[in-house]
């Protein structure tokens, strides 16, 4: 007993004692932040993201990022991308500052928003033409909609053999929508292998009924 | 094989193999383990239903850091120490410094020239604590492997003066 005591002894000097407390404690003080993190952005089943374009919730276990385009010229950009975890499905959200919603239009000379809409559904389907050649585009649903308390443009599509997963092919749905917040261009995307994109539908609803674009 | 503590001042060839080792050692630890604890830690977060916190990219950045600082940079400095000290036992301070150099550059070098990562602020903030816990980690390890000897050195003279005085009272 008092050969292994004194053994320990030699074992746990200063160093190693400060050695193997100091990670505890780095992984201690991660997790903290962690949760501080979760706790004070958590809002019932989502989390609650606030700058100053949007505000924006989102289900906690979906990953995101977000991305700030700034250019003094051709204004500035706010994107984000949430992703649905264990499935193909995700959200996109892009919000234009008025300089950078002017330049949009004028770079691409739109008019109105259901140019916008035509633009991308065709842009994202000749992506997916380049990979699966055999990938074909038909409109589902198109119309007009409320966002909050604006009026805005949307379409849903489906790309038929868009990709192929353990030798099955895969079809994909996409859905855009399109308006103005008093300036500000708005586009809010939902896409995703079409059978999680159905069960998902009323996530994405309600990730929309609850967001709101600073003006 | 450690050597003499009084009989040599001043470094050899070999003191600068052992140290360059050394380095090697913490900034391979690094690099092995670096991607593991970083997916770790997403994996940590996944499972536990959290995944959405990443979407905070500062406080994501911030937790992030300090798991890496505790489970790789510490661990690779200390390794590195534990080598270099074992086997370099003269100006220790200063020996032991050379190891967060080493693997700080080396990272450096990799990350820049090899993986083309871009200089941004963020990768100076990460290099910045990858230096901090490295040079932490090695003098920690470094101490840890000649803490015996350090306490000898400290002990000897005042036994020399006690036998001394012992001496001059008989």
């Amino acid at each position: 007993m008092q050969f292994s005591l004194k053994k320990l002894r030699s074992v746990f000097i200063p160093p190693v004692i400060i050695f193997l407390l100091l990670i505890p404690s780095s992984v201690l003080a991660s997790f903290g932040i962690v949760f501080f993190t979760f706790s004070s952005h958590e809002r019932g089943d989502f989390l609650w993201f606030e700058n100053q374009y949007v505000a924006i919730g989102f289900p906690k276990n979906w990953y995101g990022a977000p991305l700030e385009y700034v250019n003094a010229s051709s204004g500035n950009m706010f994107s984000a991308v949430f992703i649905a975890p264990g499935t193909f499905l995700a959200i996109g959200l892009t919000i234009y500052d008025p300089t950078a919603t002017q330049s949009f239009l004028e770079i691409y000379n739109f008019t109105d928003t259901r140019a916008i809409l035509e633009f991308e559904a065709n842009r994202t389907y000749y992506q997916i033409l380049a990979s699966s050649s055999g990938a074909t585009l038909e409109l589902t649903e198109t119309g007009t909609r409320a966002v909050g308390s604006y009026e805005a443009e949307y379409s849903v599509y489906l790309i038929r053999n868009s990709y192929i997963e353990n030798n099955v092919t895969k079809n994909i749905s996409f859905l855009t929508i399109f308006y103005f917040a008093n300036e500000r261009l708005v586009q809010v995307a939902y896409w995703g292998n079409e059978e999680a994109f159905a069960l998902s539908r009323q996530t994405f609803e309600s990730i929309l009924s609850q967001m709101s674009v600073k003006i | 094989m450690k050597k003499g503590t009084s009989e040599q001042d001043s470094y050899e060839r070999m003191d600068f193999v052992h140290i360059l080792i050394g380095g090697a050692i913490s900034f391979g630890i690094t690099v092995f383990l670096i991607d593991i604890v970083q997916n770790l830690l997403q994996q940590i977060l996944v499972d536990q239903g959290m995944a959405g916190v990443m979407f905070f990219v500062d406080y994501y950045q911030f937790a992030r850091g300090f798991f890496i600082f505790g489970l790789v940079y510490l661990t690779s400095g200390f390794s590195g120490g534990l080598y270099t000290g074992y086997n370099v036992y003269i100006k220790l301070k200063k020996t032991l410094f050379a190891i967060p150099i080493i693997s700080t550059v080396g990272f450096i070098l990799l990350a820049t020239l090899l993986a083309n990562y871009a200089v941004t602020a963020q990768f100076i903030g990460l290099m910045v604590m990858q230096f901090a816990g490295t040079l932490l980690g090695s003098y920690l390890g470094g101490y840890a492997i000649n803490w015996g000897l350090l306490h000898e050195k400290k002990e000897s003279p005042s036994k020399l003066t006690l036998n001394a005085s012992k001496k001059a009272k008989k």
